[in-house]
């Protein structure tokens, strides 16, 4: 399994900076890199696109807020994806999820018609991911679609690096098994 | 796809190919301008940061000031009472005025509120600092034990409503405090436009406070 700590993170560099100077330029930059991947989680995870926009917006606000608790070394990932999964479990009990979810497909949908260099069956495969169970969902999210190391995501999980690797083997599957029940391969 | 990912489908040919197609979905959604807005948003957050920073220095020093005029208070009544003792009982003209009256000459309580509903360059407490007011404000509150005076707590809540709106920390739940003691004794919420008439009429007057 990848070891996370040994290598040079550069968005750490940026976080420390924040941190050290209370630099925006340098959280800018760390906006522009990760605000799309932490939109994505927010999206695959069933949550409407102006919603996810919203928790993005949240996510990077509650991180400029802690940045001083933020341990030098530490991987930046962890800390943004922890921050993350909070804001989203705030946010489901804040709100009725069943509710928002019914309408948050044609929401969807609409803003992925729109996009024209969109991969094929981008909607039933958000579908699917969002149908997981959420033990798996977490994982296969940060593990696969957030390529993150599974010691990370075990961190941020709070699960042995093993359970990872089981639970992103068993999401896939299921996936699978669940796009090709509707006549998608991919 | 990582190392991660690519040992966890090593046995697995067909699996390995579909997570390998499966990657391509990591990104798929995105939001225009998405980073601008977040870029505005933590700008303003950090202003509002800073403002609060602020805010806390002026408030340590309103109670080191505090601090100082009890301080002053505590020795002047002393005094008093050894130059009582020493020489009998003083005559009435002579007795010190109140420190509070002789520091400031008006109730500040009263003024504070004034003043942090001012805020127009041309409303009467022009200058005044604000923080300084709602400091005041809460501090006296504090000190009486929480909302005891009905009078003050009426014309505070229209200053801290001002205060809150204007991201001073405390304002907004010393203002709820003082809603919740005002309902349960029947007593009106003063408005901000009334603080600004009562102070230029002289309306305080007559609740006997100036």
């Amino acid at each position: 399994m990848t070891d996370p700590s040994p290598q040079f993170d550069p968005a750490a560099a940026l976080m420390e900076r924040c941190a050290r100077e209370d630099g925006e330029e340098a959280f800018s930059e760390l906006v522009g890199k990760f605000s799309a991947p932490v939109l994505n989680f927010f999206v695959r995870a069933g949550v409407g696109i102006n919603d996810a926009s919203d928790l993005t917006q949240e996510v990077f606000i509650r991180l400029w807020k802690r940045r001083k608790g933020y341990t030098p070394g530490a991987k930046f990932s962890t800390y943004l994806f922890t921050i993350a999964r909070s804001v989203r479990i705030d946010d489901l009990r804040r709100k009725d999820s069943r509710r928002r979810t019914e309408k948050t497909w044609l929401e969807n949908r609409d803003v992925l018609e729109a996009k024209p260099e969109r991969p094929p069956h981008a909607d039933a495969v958000r579908r699917a991911v969002a149908a997981l169970p959420e033990k798996l969902r977490d994982a296969v999210e940060l593990g696969f679609f957030q390529n993150l190391p599974y010691a990370e995501v075990s961190q941020i999980l709070s699960i042995p690096v093993g359970t990872v690797k089981s639970r992103v083997f068993n999401a896939v599957a299921k996936l699978k098994e669940m796009l090709e029940k509707e006549g998608i391969r991919l | 796809m990582t190392d991660d990912v690519k040992e966890t489908f090593a046995g697995d040919p067909a699996a390995a190919a579909f997570a390998e197609a499966l990657g391509r979905y990591a990104c798929a959604a995105e939001s225009p301008g998405l980073a601008e807005r977040i870029e505005r948003a933590v700008s303003a957050a950090a202003a509002a940061e800073r403002r609060r920073a602020a805010f806390a220095r002026i408030l340590a020093r309103a109670g080191a000031a505090a601090a100082a005029a009890a301080a002053v208070a505590v020795a002047a009544f002393c005094i008093d009472m050894h130059v009582g003792v020493r020489g009998g009982n003083p005559p009435a003209e002579t007795a010190p005025e109140p420190v509070f009256a002789r520091i400031e000459r008006i109730p500040s309580d009263f003024r504070d509120p004034v003043a942090v509903c001012a805020f127009s360059p041309d409303g009467p407490c022009n200058g005044w600092n604000v923080g300084e007011s709602v400091a005041r404000i809460i501090q006296k509150q504090r000190a009486d034990g929480g909302w005891g005076n009905p009078v003050l707590s009426s014309w505070c809540t229209a200053a801290l409503a001002k205060a809150a709106a204007e991201g001073f920390p405390g304002a907004g739940i010393a203002r709820m405090k003082a809603l919740r003691h005002l309902r349960m004794n029947g007593i009106e919420e003063k408005r901000g436009g009334e603080l600004l008439a009562a102070a230029a009429s002289g309306q305080f007057a007559r609740f006997g406070i100036l």
